[in-house]
């Protein structure tokens, strides 16, 4: 139970960027040929790339701050726009990542550069992968080499360093940006500077609390990074579930489902945390890696790679179970034209395609990526669907739902079923059920060629432990709710019986299932 | 099937994080927001629950706040909201 065939090959599908102007259509994601590869930062590859991106950070250190490129000014892009904790993380971070690169390919001198990963999670190397890359320990790769202390000697050695040039900047903002800025809590930039002085700056000493010596992410960290965490992010069967919360815009937090998806809320949130010293350190010596002005820190690139590398991976695993992996109708198109107005490319210039949609394909960077942990959920497909459920009243072991057969199949691409039954009480207990949809009283035939069947459901062993505790499944209906459309049914049953193996019927003198809650979602 | 845990936090103090552990002191994870207006918004945090934490039909877990140069302590009612258990197919 729980796990269906391989499906579709990562590069059988559609080699074209989603078309969601003006239309709710079912996106997908483009898989053109990639001409870049992203490496483990610990393969002799990944290592060469490292050199090309140190020679990279040296020159943008050395850019003038009024060019965007700079490498504060392109750290100050994530201060002013990234979204956490809502469901543009990902999208938002792939184009962030994506010009940055591009710009690094520009200005390090290596054609083929790609920025590589830090795998967190992998074992078996020649340190353990939630210990940093070493490279990553050495010279301008570190923000407490001498190489930055120039301009994060002090708070005001910074700021006047940076603020004409961001003053500048400021006064060509458009009204849409300002506005973007205001629901982000940064109406004017003296309260941008008086955010990254409370909270997000660091002096060289403190720039970085993880060093040579000390190189590590300590316990709590390795347990959000280790694959067991990982995948259970990537068994997130739906993009509700893998995501943050929706939100109005990528700048406002405080979603309605406030749930923060897993790979955010741990490896991402704990990585960035502990090498910034949080728990380690006083607050007044935290680094940047704790706060919105990460970047400053080179490692958040590699940190980033590994994160886009986690989507790919939980997005190939979506298809290759045939299940969506964006969102779709209405709620496609919003999420789809959010506009992300402060990108910077790699002459300089700012970025003009700024829809959140355009985002979703990694065919806009060329890029692909070494394979790395999680790449073994691929295949592993989970039966349980998210919902915003119509709930049923249950009684005498039939759930009677308030929505009408019609109305469902027309609103929908399909019409999931959540039931919830007691894990089996005893070994001999029944282990599967069939789920019927508007089943008249007396009915017998639990089998697929019934009007009402739905589908079957099992669970696999006995566990005394899990005795008796709730379970919930998800049941496609949608073949036995046009059955009953066709039978002009205007309301909406559902029960759960036993029976003794899928296909067959119903167990006799089995006990009433105890259907305990049922619920229906579209989709 | 599979339980997870989901910790619903409210805003917490700047740095700090909560730790969440079994009765007997094995690591479940952390809520540890990243960034100061994150860590004001408050949110759910969910954690996958080890078979064998089950006992008796129970799940007993462990919170407590952290913050650098603090002793662990409980957190109050207004950081941790929530907590509840979810049971759901794999």
């Amino acid at each position: 139970m729980g796990h269906r065939p391989r499906g579709t090959s990562r590069r059988s599908f559609l080699a074209a960027t989603a078309a969601f102007a003006g239309v709710s259509a079912v996106p997908t994601v483009g898989r053109a040929t990639p001409k870049y590869v992203r490496y483990n930062a610990t393969s002799k590859e990944g290592a060469a790339m490292l050199e090309s991106y140190a020679t990279a950070i040296k020159r943008m250190l050395a850019l003038d701050p009024r060019d965007g490129r700079n490498w504060f000014r392109n750290a100050f892009i994530h201060t002013l726009d990234c979204p956490h904790m809502n469901w543009w993380f990902f999208v938002w971070h792939r184009p962030y990542l994506g010009y940055f690169e591009q710009t690094v390919r520009e200005l390090g001198g290596n054609p083929e550069f790609a920025m590589p990963y830090w795998d967190w999670s992998a074992t078996g190397g020649e340190q353990p992968g939630y210990c940093i890359p070493k490279p990553m320990l050495e010279g301008i790769l570190t923000p407490i080499d001498q190489a930055y202390n120039q301009y994060i000697s002090s708070f005001d050695t910074f700021y006047n360093y940076l603020n004409p040039a961001l003053e500048a900047f400021w006064s060509g903002l458009s009204n849409e940006q300002l506005s973007a800025l205001d629901v982000r809590g940064m109406p004017t930039l003296a309260s941008v500077w008086d955010q990254a002085k409370a909270t997000m700056f660091a002096t060289t000493p403190y720039a970085r609390y993880l060093k040579t010596g000390n190189a590590c992410l300590d316990d709590d960290t390795q347990v959000a990074v280790s694959k067991e965490t990982v995948d259970g992010g990537l068994s997130a069967p739906s993009f509700t579930d893998f995501n943050s919360g929706e939100t109005d815009q990528h700048s406002q937090m405080a979603p309605r489902n406030p749930l923060i998806g897993v790979l955010e809320s741990q490896p991402h949130n704990l990585t960035h945390n502990n090498i910034g010293g949080v728990n380690h350190v006083p607050n007044s010596q935290l680094g940047f890696m704790q706060d919105n002005l990460s970047p400053v820190d080179p490692i958040f690139f590699l940190h980033h790679s590994n994160m886009d590398r986690l989507w790919d991976v939980w997005t190939r695993k979506q298809q290759s179970c045939r299940l969506p992996y964006l969102r779709r109708g209405a709620s496609w198109d919003k999420y789809a034209r959010e506009k992300f107005m402060f990108y910077v490319n790699s002459k300089g210039q700012p970025v003009t395609q700024v829809e959140a949609g355009s985002y979703v394909s990694m065919a806009q960077f060329g890029y692909t990526y070494q394979p790395g942990t999680g790449e073994d959920m691929i295949g592993k497909c989970p039966i349980q669907v998210a919902a915003r459920a119509v709930k049923g009243t249950v009684k005498n072991g039939v759930a009677a739902l308030a929505a009408s057969p019609r109305a469902l199949l027309e609103k929908s691409n399909a019409v999931i079923a959540k039931v919830t039954i007691p894990y089996p009480s005893s070994p001999s207990a029944p282990r599967s059920f069939a789920v019927l949809v508007n089943a008249p009283g007396g009915n017998t035939d639990t089998s697929a060629k019934s009007p009402y069947f739905a589908g079957s459901i099992a669970f696999f062993g006995f566990s005394p432990k899990m005795a008796g505790m709730p379970a919930t499944f998800s049941v496609p209906i949608d073949r036995a709710l046009r059955s009953a459309q066709a039978a002009n049914a205007k309301t909406l049953t559902i029960q759960v019986v036993p029976r003794s193996a899928p296909g067959t019927a119903l167990l006799r003198g089995a006990p009433a299932t105890k259907l305990q809650a049922a619920s229906v979602t579209v989709w | 099937m599979s339980l997870r845990l989901l910790i619903d936090v409210g805003p917490l103090p700047r740095a700090s994080a909560i730790a969440v552990r079994s009765e007997n002191g094995k690591r479940l994870g952390s809520v540890s927001p990243f960034g100061v207006r994150e860590a004001q918004a408050g949110g759910g945090y969910g954690f996958a629950v080890p078979p064998n934490l089950v006992q008796d039909g129970r799940v007993r877990i462990k919170l407590a706040v952290k913050h650098y140069g603090s002793a662990l302590r409980a957190p109050s009612a207004t950081e941790v909201r929530k907590v509840s258990l979810v049971c759901a197919p794999s």
